[in-house]
């Protein structure tokens, strides 16, 4: 399973790349302490950083959804962008090879980016025990967190198991061949 | 030991975690008292405590935290890679650009969505008029952008996939040929490049190269007189065989020639039927071909059942034609289905609800409105249709010129069946103030338009004759209306009317006969 895990995340590595430096850059203004040496390693942390473990809310919550937030907003209109050029204004080669080339890149960098947007199991599993089990953060905190936390709790098993990349990739079929 | 030192994370969620941080350290304080060795609890508490740096894995861990201080030190000091930066910073920077491309790409894409939604429900009008908007909205997209940054990109385009639908539309709502016509138009004679309109061309070539081969018949016989349509016929049949001229123009051009002639309609129901064969022996669908005209033929002699048929065909493919709902609601009436044909009249309205243009969509309840007897909502409702026209707001320059032409094409025909309400109803002066506001407005269109009008339709030419001619008959006029009355008729010659109106003005048949069968108008 991480080989294909790795495999998810090399086929994705702007996205990845650029989700582990959103997790570095959380780390660093966290003050986290971070082990890894790169983004893109042969491990099962690949396209993540490993840090310190985080005991408190508010730094668990930041770490797990803040990478993920910032590649959902950037990778959305990179997909947008490409994809609706691709798909509804039909640029094929016939027409402008660096039209269509550009789009194709720019549906690429976008759909990678929206495949990285869930933090590691481990992340998730800890912002989940720490909101949900040992109730630490305030009461406010944890209401208006359960969505995120649940859906990336959620999305950290589908982003291991690559099925995010899968149902990418059956979606744009999907749409470009009915 | 404690959670806290455990990272946290309670024991049956994390047992790894919990293994890994607790395999040098030896039991619990708690087991060790169950155990009851008193004596050795100190020692042991004080060794439990102790927790090995898990980065260099040989140090003493910070109290609260995992790593000890040289290795937390070291870690906190570790930069973020440059590429990482780069790549950062240069996502986000990009994301503004494809912000921008994205959302300007909102509203032409919506359009080829709304396109292929008309596109898959047949309504062939509303999808042309979508794919239509799309391109356009992209041009004006680039003229803005280049207007504000005086640049002169196309950072917006159309592909040529969108124009290909568009193409396709034209030929659902029209012919291949049309469609042929579009390209060329559109795209200039150099159509090399664009795979697409390979069929088209050749479906052009093929009608070129037939017509070309009996322009000098059809002269013949229809301009010159030099040759008998018997003969004209025979030397058309001739051309069958004839390397490059196919079966199927033979055929058609064979029905053109009857239909020019005003053959029975007996003959040319023949002559179509020959036609349908040829084009089901082709194994290509030349239904555009040979629907219509066989559906006409077929409510001409009575067979409004099998009329109705085809008139299904062309309603499949393209729910938008006007002329085969018009005709379908016709041979309803005919049967005596009123509630059927009043099915089809909504439903062709409904195709048009979001159109820009309503004319067909109104002109379609007006007719069934009056062919039903509802004379006084008839009459309204062409007052509706008149005063429904408002300017535009949007695109100024191009839709005032849509505009005025559907404003006056508008006025113009709902004056008109507004007329043959009138005429139906007696108020013969109210029919001729009507028809001569249409004439106006035909006038206005030709002059200023220069577009085929229907000056020279025989539904207009007959409906401002015949109201003029009851005008005169059986009203009292003013100098001034009289005046008006005797240049109408001056226009024409009498007795060059059709059969239906020559009968009403003889007194033989009554308005109201005359457009409650058959065609339904003066034609």
């Amino acid at each position: 399973m991480t080989v294909l895990y790795i495999a998810s995340k090399i086929l994705t590595f702007p996205g990845a790349y650029v989700k582990a430096f959103w997790e570095h850059l959380t780390c660093k203004l966290l003050g986290l302490p971070v082990e890894s040496e790169g983004y893109i390693r042969f491990d099962e942390a690949c396209g993540h950083v490993e840090h310190a473990f985080i005991r408190k809310g508010w730094p668990a919550y930041l770490v797990a959804t803040g990478p993920g937030f910032m590649n959902f907003n950037i990778g959305l209109w990179f997909f947008f962008a490409g994809f609706l050029n691709l798909r509804f204004m039909e640029i094929r080669p016939s027409d402008s090879m660096v039209s269509f080339v550009v789009s194709v890149i720019v549906a690429y960098i976008g759909i990678s980016m929206l495949c990285n947007v869930f933090p590691l199991v481990d992340d998730a599993m800890n912002l989940y025990d720490l909101l949900y089990r040992q109730k630490k953060g305030n009461i406010m905190g944890r209401i208006f967190g359960f969505i995120p936390a649940v859906i990336a709790y959620a999305g950290s098993f589908l982003e291991k198991y690559c099925i995010t990349v899968i149902l990418w990739a059956v979606a744009m079929v999907l749409a470009f061949v009915l | 030991m404690d959670k806290e030192i455990l990272n946290g994370i309670p024991e049956e969620e994390n047992e790894e975690t919990v293994q890994e941080n607790t395999q040098d350290a030896p039991e619990t304080e708690e087991e060790t008292t169950e155990n009851g060795v008193d004596t050795e609890t100190e020692d042991t508490t004080e060794k439990e405590d102790v927790v090995i740096c898990s980065y260099c894995g040989e140090n003493i861990a910070s109290e609260g935290s995992e790593y000890c201080s040289v290795c937390e030190k070291a870690l906190l000091k570790k930069r973020i890679p440059f590429t990482g930066w780069f790549m950062g910073v240069a996502a986000l920077l990009f994301s503004v650009a494809a912000f921008v491309l994205a959302v300007a790409l909102l509203v032409p894409s919506g359009y080829v969505w709304l396109g292929d939604r008309y596109s898959k429900s047949g309504n062939m009008h509303m999808a042309y008029e979508a794919y239509m908007d799309a391109a356009q909205e992209a041009e004006n997209f680039n003229a803005n952008i280049n207007t504000l940054l005086g640049t002169d990109y196309r950072i917006l385009s159309t592909g040529q996939g969108v124009y290909e639908k568009m193409i396709s539309t034209v030929e659902k709502y029209y012919s291949p040929i049309d469609a042929y016509y579009f390209i060329q138009n559109f795209f200039g004679t150099d159509t090399d490049n664009l795979s697409f309109a390979k069929k088209y061309e050749t479906m052009y070539n093929d009608n070129y190269t037939a017509f070309t081969a009996m322009s000098s018949i059809f002269s013949g016989v229809l301009e010159k007189g030099t040759m008998k349509p018997d003969e004209a016929f025979k030397k058309i049949e001739a051309l069958r065989g004839t390397e490059g001229i196919k079966d199927i123009f033979v055929d058609y051009y064979k029905f053109a020639l009857a239909y020019e002639l005003g053959e029975p309609v007996e003959t040319q129901l023949e002559i179509l039927r020959a036609l349908e064969k040829s084009a089901e022996k082709s194994g290509e669908d030349y239904g555009w071909i040979y629907y219509q005209p066989l559906a006409q033929a077929l409510y001409d002699s009575g067979e409004y059942e099998q009329a109705i048929a085809y008139l299904d065909k062309i309603i499949a493919k393209n729910a938008s034609d006007y002329a085969s709902n018009d005709l379908k609601m016709r041979a309803q009436l005919s049967l005596g289905d009123e509630e059927g044909a009043g099915k089809t009249v909504e439903k062709f309205k409904s195709v048009y609800t979001n159109s820009e243009v309503q004319y067909y969509s109104d002109l379609i309840q007006v007719e069934y409105l009056r062919a039903t007897g509802k004379y006084d909502e008839a009459k309204a409702f062409c007052v509706e249709a008149i005063n429904r026209e408002e300017i535009p707001q949007t695109n100024a320059v191009v839709n005032l010129v849509f505009f005025l032409e559907n404003k006056l094409l508008t006025a113009s025909e709902f004056n008109r069946q507004s007329a043959l309400v009138d005429m139906i109803n007696g108020d013969y002066e109210a029919a001729f103030t009507s028809m001569m506001e249409a004439y106006q407005m035909e006038s206005y269109y030709a002059y200023y338009m220069q577009g085929a009008s229907s000056l020279n339709e025989p539904t207009f030419y007959n409906a401002l004759y015949l109201s003029a001619k009851l005008m005169e008959k059986n009203v009292e006029m003013t100098e001034e209306t009289k005046a008006d009355v005797e240049y109408v008729l001056s226009m024409f010659e009498a007795g060059t009317m059709s059969d239906g109106v020559e009968a009403i003005i003889s007194g033989e048949t009554t308005v109201e006969e005359v457009l409650m069968k058959g065609e339904f108008d003066l034609a």
